[in-house]
């Protein structure tokens, strides 16, 4: 009786706190948001994060506060109860939410911020990491996982349906253990009796017969997947967000990622809260790719970038290298080749001269056609010889664009801002092309005035990136620059003053 | 009224006088371009070329280029191209791009204007296979060379004196070959008895077939099953392994060289074989003579054989009956007489009497008809007793890219009795030549996933094929490991493509 009262005084106490909490959560002005946490090994505690923002009309502008929750039911607990302002999600799970619950509304977080799932293995089976992620490509060519991908993600119909899937078995294959959570819907999806179904199973499904595999799907909590890999109860996670990753490497060395094998974005999640306290970034017209590309033997490599326009108007690159096997044949200086990729085409070329050259060269003729007949908005040529400027570090892309508003739009960036990308320890210069109207005509370096330009970090990476510029007589000299830190100490942008803007502009 | 008539009468005179004249003096000029091949560097002068012009009334400027210098097509096919014509050309791959961007003529509008193109793919009974390089959309978008019953002119070459002497005359198993090379390891164990010097792929294309595993680049890696009239793939067939477990155990025991991937100097091959260091190899037959005429060694006597037997039997595989031809670029429609430009052309590559300069030369000049034989001038004949080497170099004959037209009899004149002899051997073996391979379509999407696929299996296989012929990996031991890289590489699923596109 004396423990029964001791527990309901516990429970009590319990209960004032969470008034307490909840109580001064209503009243401040730092929003709350909570997010599914990636795994155990990961802090759960509250902590803030400074987001880089241009219109400080707030004090607390830019600050919020997060929280990671063990498990999908748990931060929607959070949200209901108001623990939570909103959610920060997939879009594809934010959108799965409101298809179940119609109250609940689903912001795009449209500043590109990408999701990549990919499994994760310990790093002694590097080896069938690298099967899965030969396996997960050879999906992805031949269409199999965009039709997975239809069937059991964007359409939220068929996780409804009582499929029946049955996993191949082979007598002579080794048996691999895959931990799914069933927090993922409809990517990582359990039904009512609390059974792997639906795109999870249906892709493993797909590895197992491709690759000769038999593959064992053994359901684990999400905060506890990492320990059942470190402990060998599974030798694969299903889903882990490698979207800041290379292949093969995560966070601290301590897990092997396979290739992505879905893609999406974030997206934000709310009850209650106005949606336009949600600070998004705003894309420009449509997400763009463009590429660089490197000519091998048996395939192209090609770096591809997306361009986003940040609500201060700085422009946001971000790049992912990716392979396209192609046979090159003749391909030479001029040549364009049309890749496919994320169901989209690209242009890439391999041009060995700056655009200004290749014009003079004839070698444009009838650009405006080959852009259009890629279907990107933008077409970036990128010289493959070294110069002064583009050594081994560094290199130039020079881009295309279709429209003149989109020239336009990019052009406003570059004037207000300037810009530059990094992409590890290389520099990329930009120049600008502006559309006319039989074809393409670069833009001067007049059209580019602006007092500062700023250097944008991808915030998890650190390394040194500098600001060169060219004089007249073809001299490349370091720019002084002057670094803007985040609140937890971190470079994350460079902004310069550079002493001749004419002359750099022509280079950016 | 009068004066109206005479006033007519004029400008009837001024018009027609305006209009070109292309009379019997004055050839009509057209500016063509071909990537110079450099085992036959072209020669304005070639006895070919002129005669063939003079017969069509021809003007041809032609421009090549090297290996070092090519311009890229986009440049060729351009709007503001120089050229009217472009030789030695396939529609495939890059090509293809260019025909839907209309830069490339398309020649059955214009089939009125190539009657001697019509009559040749009639008469060689090609129309399935002229039909079959058409684009999607019903075009034709070259005129492509035209080969009939394609000769035996590639395959295993051996020393006859050494393989007489070690007890093997004839070499019509692959056991047999293996006899003999070993044979001769042990009476010379510094020797390295089988030498190649033809390319990886263009080595399994000739030695594939008889092990029941045929390569072509634009099926490879999977191949295809005659009898059952389908695509296989190399893990699920055991003509692929059959291949690579032979000629890895020759490379184990130390009977076949391990440079032989292509990259192995020209020079190098020739002086182990005319010093007596190799006694076989895979080679094209016209080298014969130049190896022949190279060696000190007494006696020395190379010669063909037809395929031996493997485990699928004796086979070999055909060279394509369609190969790269002519292509016309859209721009030539800015000239007032394209229409007769094509029409020439069809003349001087496709007419009876042009083909045969082209194939032959000149009747009087490079040979003569004796008691109804075709004899060559004796300057123009080698040690094997052919003609056709030499033709091709000194006089332009038989030159990829000029002789578009290819007859077996024609092409048989030009080789020696011992050719003829293996050739007619050939012919009387039920089966051994076969075809080049159903090349399947496949819809827009399909092609480019296919085409992925295939080019990182591809690179995948010749991976691997090197490494178990070099002996670097081991059939039995890494023969799963191989299995699993082409799965997990999509084989499967690409065989099941092929299949389906062959069956639609």
């Amino acid at each position: 009786m004396r423990r029964r009262r001791r527990i309901l005084c516990l429970l009590m106490g319990i209960a004032l706190i969470g008034i307490v909490l909840v109580s001064t959560s209503c009243g401040q002005k730092t929003p709350v948001v909570g997010k599914l946490s990636m795994s155990d090994m990961e802090a759960k505690m509250i902590h803030e994060q400074y987001t880089l923002t241009g219109e400080q009309d707030e004090a607390q502008a830019g600050v919020k506060k997060e929280v990671g929750y063990d498990s999908l039911a748990s931060l929607q607990l959070a949200l209901e109860s108001g623990h939570t302002d909103y959610a920060s999600l997939d879009l594809n799970t934010a959108q799965y939410m409101q298809n179940m619950n119609p109250d609940v509304t689903v912001i795009p977080d449209r500043d590109g911020v990408k999701i990549a799932y990919a499994m994760a293995l310990m790093p002694e089976n590097s080896e069938l990491a690298d099967r899965l992620s030969t396996i997960i490509t050879t999906l992805e060519i031949t269409g199999q996982l965009d039709e997975l991908c239809q069937t059991w993600i964007y359409n939220s119909g068929a996780l409804t349906a009582t499929q029946n899937i049955e996993m191949p078995h082979f007598d002579d294959a080794p048996t691999i253990r895959v931990g799914v959570t069933g927090d993922i819907p409809p990517m990582d999806y359990m039904n009512t009796a609390g059974e792997p179904a639906g795109f999870n199973v249906a892709f493993l499904q797909a590895v197992a017969q491709t690759g000769r595999i038999n593959i064992e799907i053994v359901p684990v909590a999400t905060e506890a997947r990492i320990t059942a890999l470190f402990s060998g109860r599974i030798d694969a996670i299903f889903w882990i967000n490698s979207a800041n990753y290379s292949i093969g490497a995560s966070t601290d060395g301590t897990l092997i990622l396979t290739r992505s094998y879905f893609q999406t974005q974030n997206a934000f999640v709310s009850l209650s809260y106005p949606e336009e306290n949600i600070r998004t970034i705003e894309r420009l017209d449509e997400p763009s790719l463009i590429s660089k590309a490197y000519p091998g033997s048996q395939a192209v490599y090609a770096d591809i970038l997306s361009y986003t326009r940040r609500e201060d108007g700085v422009l946001g690159i971000t790049i992912l290298r990716e392979t396209f096997a192609r046979e090159l044949g003749n391909l030479e200086s001029g040549d364009f080749l049309l890749a496919n990729y994320g169901g989209k085409s690209v242009c890439l070329s391999m041009s060995s001269s700056p655009l200004s050259q290749a014009a003079e060269k004839g070698v444009l003729t009838g650009l405006r056609s080959r852009i259009e007949a890629s279907r990107a908005d933008m077409l970036v040529i990128c010289p493959t010889s070294s110069s002064a400027y583009s050594g081994a570090n560094r290199v130039n892309l020079e881009l295309a664009f279709l429209n003149d508003s989109n020239a336009q739009s990019a052009r406003d960036a570059f004037s207000k801002n300037g810009v530059a990308l990094h992409d590890g320890a290389s520099l990329f210069s930009l120049w600008m092309v502006g559309a006319s109207e039989d074809g393409v005509a670069l833009a001067s370096a007049a059209d580019i005035p602006g007092t500062e330009l700023r250097l944008l970090f991808d915030q998890a990476i650190e390394s040194p990136v500098d600001i060169y510029a060219l004089s007249d007589s073809g001299e490349v000299s370091q720019v002084q620059t002057e670094k803007i830190m985040n609140a937890d100490g971190k470079v994350e942008a460079i902004a310069c003053q550079p002493p001749q803007r004419s002359t750099l502009a022509i280079n950016w | 009224m009068k004066r109206l008539g005479c006033l007519l009468l004029v400008m009837l005179l001024l018009t027609v006088s305006a209009l070109p004249v292309y009379g019997e003096d004055k050839p009509i000029v057209i500016h063509a371009f071909i990537y110079e091949n450099a085992a036959v560097p072209y020669n304005s002068d070639w006895l070919a070329v002129k005669e063939a012009c003079a017969k069509a009334n021809v003007d041809l400027q032609l421009d090549f280029a090297n290996s070092a210098n090519l311009p890229s097509l986009s440049k060729l096919v351009a709007d503001d191209s120089p050229y009217d014509v472009l030789l030695y050309q396939l529609c495939t791959a890059e090509n293809l791009l260019f025909a839907s961007q209309g830069k490339l003529l398309n020649i059955n509008d214009y089939r009125d204007y190539t009657p001697n193109f019509n009559k040749a793919v009639t008469d060689m009974n090609l129309e399935k296979e002229v039909e079959n390089v058409y684009l999607p959309d019903g075009g034709l978008y070259y005129m492509p060379s035209l080969f009939e019953n394609p000769l035996q002119d590639r395959g295993l070459i051996v020393r006859k004196d050494v393989a007489e002497k070690l007890g093997y005359p004839n070499i019509s198993t692959y056991e047999e070959l293996y006899q003999l090379l070993k044979a001769y390891k042990a009476e010379n164990p510094q020797s390295t008895p089988l030498k190649i010097s033809a390319s990886f792929t263009i080595f399994m294309i000739m030695a594939g077939p008889s092990f029941g595993f045929t390569y072509q680049n634009y099926y490879a890696p999977l191949y295809y099953d005659y009898d059952a009239q389908k695509y296989v793939s190399c893990i699920a067939d055991d003509g692929y392994r059959q291949f690579v477990e032979y000629f890895s155990k020759l490379s184990k025991e130390g009977l076949l060289a391990k440079d032989f991937q292509g990259q192995l100097d020209p020079d190098m091959w020739a002086q182990s074989m005319t010093s007596g260091d190799s006694i076989a190899t895979y080679a094209f037959y016209d080298q014969i003579a130049g190896l022949e005429e190279a060696s000190d060694i007494e006696g020395y006597d190379l010669t063909m054989y037809v395929p031996p037997a493997g485990p699928d039997g004796s086979h070999c595989n055909s060279n394509d009956v369609i190969g790269p031809g002519i292509m016309i670029p859209a721009s030539i429609q800015k000239r007032s007489d394209y229409k007769q430009v094509i029409s020439k052309l069809d003349e001087l590559f496709f007419s009876d009497e042009t083909t045969q300069i082209w194939a032959m030369g000149e009747e009087g000049k490079t040979y003569s008809v004796v008691d109804g034989k075709i004899v060559y001038d004796k300057k123009y004949v080698d040690t094997t007793g052919s003609a056709y080497k030499r033709l091709q170099l000194d006089a332009g004959c038989g030159v990829a890219g000029l002789q578009l037209v290819w007859k077996a009899d024609r092409e048989r004149s030009k080789y020696g009795e011992e050719f003829a002899r293996i050739n007619q051997q050939l012919q009387a073996m039920p089966d051994c030549m076969r075809r080049i391979p159903p090349n399947p379509k496949f819809e827009d999407d399909q092609a480019e996933r296919v085409q992925i696929l295939r080019s990182l299996l591809k690179s995948e296989f010749l991976n691997w094929t090197k490494q178990f012929l070099l002996g670097e990996k081991d059939v039995q031991e890494d023969w799963g490991a191989f299995e699993n890289a082409m799965r997990d590489r999509g084989i499967e699923w690409l065989c099941n493509a092929y299949n389906d596109a062959l069956a639609n």
